[in-house]
């Protein structure tokens, strides 16, 4: 491996570890399980990178997919296994808005200019919306099981995910070109 | 076109970004995908925002964190040298804001302004070449793959699936090649031994178990151990046991997994 190659995934761990493990932090809740996703997340870019096509999406889109799907693998993984109970102690202590950064008082430090102002507009749309794509996304619910989560009607969740997703879409453009993406 | 307003395909785009598309509809919309650009461009968009999304509660990294992430691809890519890590400095610099304190300085800000977009478009520049630069790397670990098919595809290769004698249904193979004396062991869905515990291999030759390697899966329950070296004779039979860290000269515990090897 010549130091060029190392420099490489240096980069890529330098701009992208600290979100990415606030990410799997946010799913996992728990830090060794966090770190972990981090670890594969990486590996699995580095054994799939002649796979990467920049014209299908960004680096950032494709590490975190990578690492979405890692995480809630562990999480489900973790769940056949009878832990349900340690995360659901630790979901109590966990705030549910994505925006508050449960995962450390460092988030607040470390979080760019950018990573501020989506969590300014986030905070536009409606606690509704926003509560279903968090139950999606982070908790890799499926509809039915967020409408029977929230009571609510399989419409209605499907609905707000659409809407909730297509704000969040508007409200990222217009901050512009950005640091993540 | 997928940009007219009542297109079906564009109002389940936020499904499937989301994972939530399965079945028919899952594979009805990939295969629009195919052949719909503005409807890959959504999809593309949609993506960009949950990334934005996804990494805007950054935490402190752990500093052993990277040195693990850099040993761990050292080990995918089998290199005989420990690595050097390039120091990089991390850029964070912050955004200035976007509306001029004093009007009299629009030009200034204006100048800003161009010079934040460039970092931004050098930023991205750097990743892309980062994960180009990956890829050039790749093609080190796809020979390696070969290696490892070809030793898989040798005609004395023969597989024994080894079955759970208990609830869990993890998968545990032996590629076995009695006239090299080499084994390859792949494992699936297998929870990690608990602390102070690995799993250990047996060969059974002569109806009496013979220890071999030890080993542990990771956070997916997987593992991958090569290089196994069959004891002498022939082995009738693989079996796995949960055995004390350092492994074991005889089983300690009752089998999880076993499976015979077929008679010649």
């Amino acid at each position: 491996m010549t130091t060029g190659d190392a420099s490489a995934m240096s980069t890529l761990y330098d701009r992208y570890a600290p979100g990415l493990l606030g990410m799997a932090l946010r799913i996992t809740r728990e830090h060794a399980d966090a770190e972990e996703v981090v670890v594969d997340t990486f590996a699995q870019a580095w054994r799939e990178a002649a796979r990467f096509e920049t014209g299908r999406g960004s680096v950032a889109a494709w590490l975190v997919t990578i690492a979405r799907s890692r995480a809630l693998d562990l999480i489900r993984a973790r769940s056949r296994r009878g832990k349900l109970a340690d995360a659901a102690e630790a979901e109590t202590s966990a705030p549910a808005a994505m925006g508050s950064g449960f995962a450390s008082p460092m988030a607040g430090v470390l979080a760019t200019e950018r990573s501020r102002k989506i969590q300014d507009a986030l905070l536009v749309l409606p606690d509704a919306q926003r509560i279903a794509i968090e139950l999606a996304y982070f908790d890799g619910l499926s509809q039915s099981e967020i409408a029977e989560r929230l009571n609510e009607p399989l419409g209605t969740v499907k609905t707000r995910l659409r809407l909730g997703l297509r704000k969040m879409r508007d409200l990222v453009e217009a901050l512009g070109p950005g640091g993540n993406t | 076109m997928s940009n007219l307003p009542n297109d079906p395909m564009v109002e389940l785009v936020e499904e499937y970004v989301l994972g939530m598309l399965e079945g028919a509809e899952l594979a009805t919309f990939e295969a629009r995908l195919t052949t719909d650009p503005a409807l890959a461009r959504r999809v593309q968009e949609s993506r960009a925002t949950l990334a934005d999304f996804a990494l805007s509660t950054p935490v402190a990294v752990p500093s052993h964190l990277k040195e693990r992430v850099m040993a761990h691809a050292v080990r995918i890519a089998e290199a005989p040298a420990p690595l050097v890590v390039t120091p990089v400095t991390p850029i964070r610099a912050p955004r200035p804001s976007r509306t001029p304190i004093w009007l009299g300085l629009g030009l200034a800000a204006s100048l800003a302004f161009v010079a934040i977009q460039s970092r931004d478009l050098v930023r991205e520049r750097e990743a892309t070449a980062a994960a180009q630069a990956l890829a050039t790397r790749t093609a080190a670990t796809l020979a390696e793959r070969d290696s490892l098919l070809a030793r898989l595809i040798d005609p004395g290769v023969e597989l024994v699936t080894l079955a759970s004698t208990g609830a869990a249904k993890p998968t545990v193979r032996v590629y076995l090649n009695q006239s090299r004396k080499s084994a390859l062991l792949t494992i699936a869905s297998l929870d990690a031994a608990p602390a102070g515990k690995v799993y250990q291999l047996w060969f059974i030759v002569d109806g009496a178990p013979v220890p071999s390697v030890t080993f542990q899966t990771d956070a997916l329950g997987r593992a991958l151990i090569e290089g196994v070296v069959l004891p002498a004779g022939a082995v009738a039979a693989s079996a796995v046991t949960m055995e004390p860290t350092g492994g074991s000269t005889a089983p300690t515990t009752p089998i999880l997994f076993v499976g015979a090897v077929k008679a010649e």
